[in-house]
């Protein structure tokens, strides 16, 4: 069994490295580095907790960057994304407008 | 026997790697580098940077008091010279001539090595935040010129109707300061590009009392250039791309390279500053999103290298 833990913010994908236990929330497979606490980086973030490892770090901003821009299979591909992911994305980029004090037009210019 | 601990000396550059020292008197950094490499010669540039600005606002400081006190130093020198009987009271003008001037020359050297601030403020946290999607094996190709607006970027100088003011000239640089190429670890090339155009304003006005005074304001536009090359022609969800950017400071396009059609995104920030050339940058954050917004673009992603 492989670590099935999340990796990436671009191009995300499972860690893959030996698995030794499993998420006490998920149930998914986790390596050394990603068992922390017993459970994943991913329940940790969505459920907003704070875990200071690298991964859990790693989590928590990836966390961030698709509440704000969105993800999923409505815009990415799919295959990259879990059931558990795309939860947490949110609605898209809905969040993500200007800050409306700017009246100016770059590419006029 | 060892060595005792040398003093630390805060803008001395031996204590950088020598990346570090060509980068910070070249103002630039170019060539391929490793991505921990280049995240640590750029921390050591903003160690550097930080140090520096504090070191050039210290110098212009001492420069204004120094000089102040040698004005005060005429009336001291007439009123004491009178009541003590002694023209040595005098010295004290030159000698804080003196200093004034020392303080400028290290204020003029201190704002000569000044480095742009984006690095340190959004591609070195922009880096970090991508670390696990850049292949180790490859390089980065990298393309930095932190000199900010300097006399060789200027683009024109003119002046424009003044308005309210007697006279305004504005200056206008061009600075495309960066370009890196970051091979993504499914083989996907990320380019990202940082221009900015900085305009100086020199303003004469006059004042309430009627005196002439004279301001300088300055007026920073960046532009990040995002673009994904995938390494062989794939599909793109154009259509979500473009109502997931917001119109007013986003733009998407659709490019060609040599018979792959690759995605790119622009956005545009706009920083104002007085004085000084505004320090602020681009948040990292917006600029990841880019990319994060046009690889979630791709309809089939390349598959990742193992």
């Amino acid at each position: 069994m492989s670590c099935m833990a999340s990796a990436g913010l671009l191009v995300l994908r499972q860690c893959g490295q030996p698995a030794v236990g499993g998420c006490s929330q998920c149930g998914k497979s986790l390596c050394m580095m990603h068992m922390a606490g017993g459970t994943c980086p991913e329940c940790m973030a969505m459920g907003g907790q704070v875990d200071d490892s690298e991964a859990g770090r790693e989590a928590a901003s990836r966390n961030d960057y698709y509440n704000t821009y969105g993800g999923g299979e409505e815009y990415g591909s799919a295959s990259y994304f879990s059931q558990g992911n795309r939860g947490a994305m949110g609605p898209g980029a809905a969040g993500f407008t200007s800050t409306g004090d700017d009246d100016y037009d770059p590419f006029d210019t | 026997m060892t060595k005792p601990a040398q003093p630390y000396k805060k803008t001395s550059l031996e204590q950088f790697t020598p990346e570090a020292q060509e980068a910070i008197r070249n103002r630039a950094i170019t060539g391929n580098w490793e991505l921990n490499r280049l995240i640590k010669v750029l921390g050591e540039l903003a160690h550097f940077d930080e140090v520096n600005e504090k070191a050039t606002g210290r110098a212009l400081g001492w420069t204004i008091g120094f000089f102040v006190l040698a004005f005060l130093s005429i009336f001291a020198g007439a009123i004491l010279g009178e009541v003590l009987n002694t023209g040595l009271v005098w010295l004290l003008l030159p000698a804080f001539i003196g200093l004034a001037i020392h303080r400028l020359l290290r204020y003029r050297k201190c704002k000569k090595m000044d480095l742009i601030n984006d690095f340190r403020g959004c591609l070195r946290p922009a880096l970090k935040d991508l670390a696990n999607d850049i292949d180790r094996e490859k390089k980065i190709k990298v393309q930095m010129d932190l000199s900010g607006p300097v006399e060789s970027k200027k683009k024109s100088k003119m002046e424009i109707p003044p308005g309210a003011y007697i006279k305004v000239e504005e200056t206008i640089y061009e600075d495309p300061w960066c370009e890196v190429r970051l091979p993504l670890v499914d083989g996907t090339t990320a380019v990202v590009e940082f221009d900015i155009t900085w305009h100086k304003l020199d303003v004469r006005k006059r004042g309430s009392r009627g005196k002439i005074k004279f301001k300088t304001k300055w007026r920073k536009e960046c532009v990040a250039r995002a673009t994904l090359m995938p390494p062989e022609s794939i599909q793109w969800k154009e259509d979500s791309l473009r109502e997931r950017a917001d119109s007013r400071l986003e733009k998407v396009k659709m490019v060609d390279k040599d018979g792959v059609t690759c995605a790119r995104m622009e956005r545009y920030w706009k920083f104002k500053g007085g004085g000084d050339a505004p320090g602020d940058a681009p948040p990292s954050r917006e600029v990841v999103g880019l990319l994060l917004r046009l690889h979630s673009a791709m309809v089939a992603p390349p598959e990742v290298r193992s």
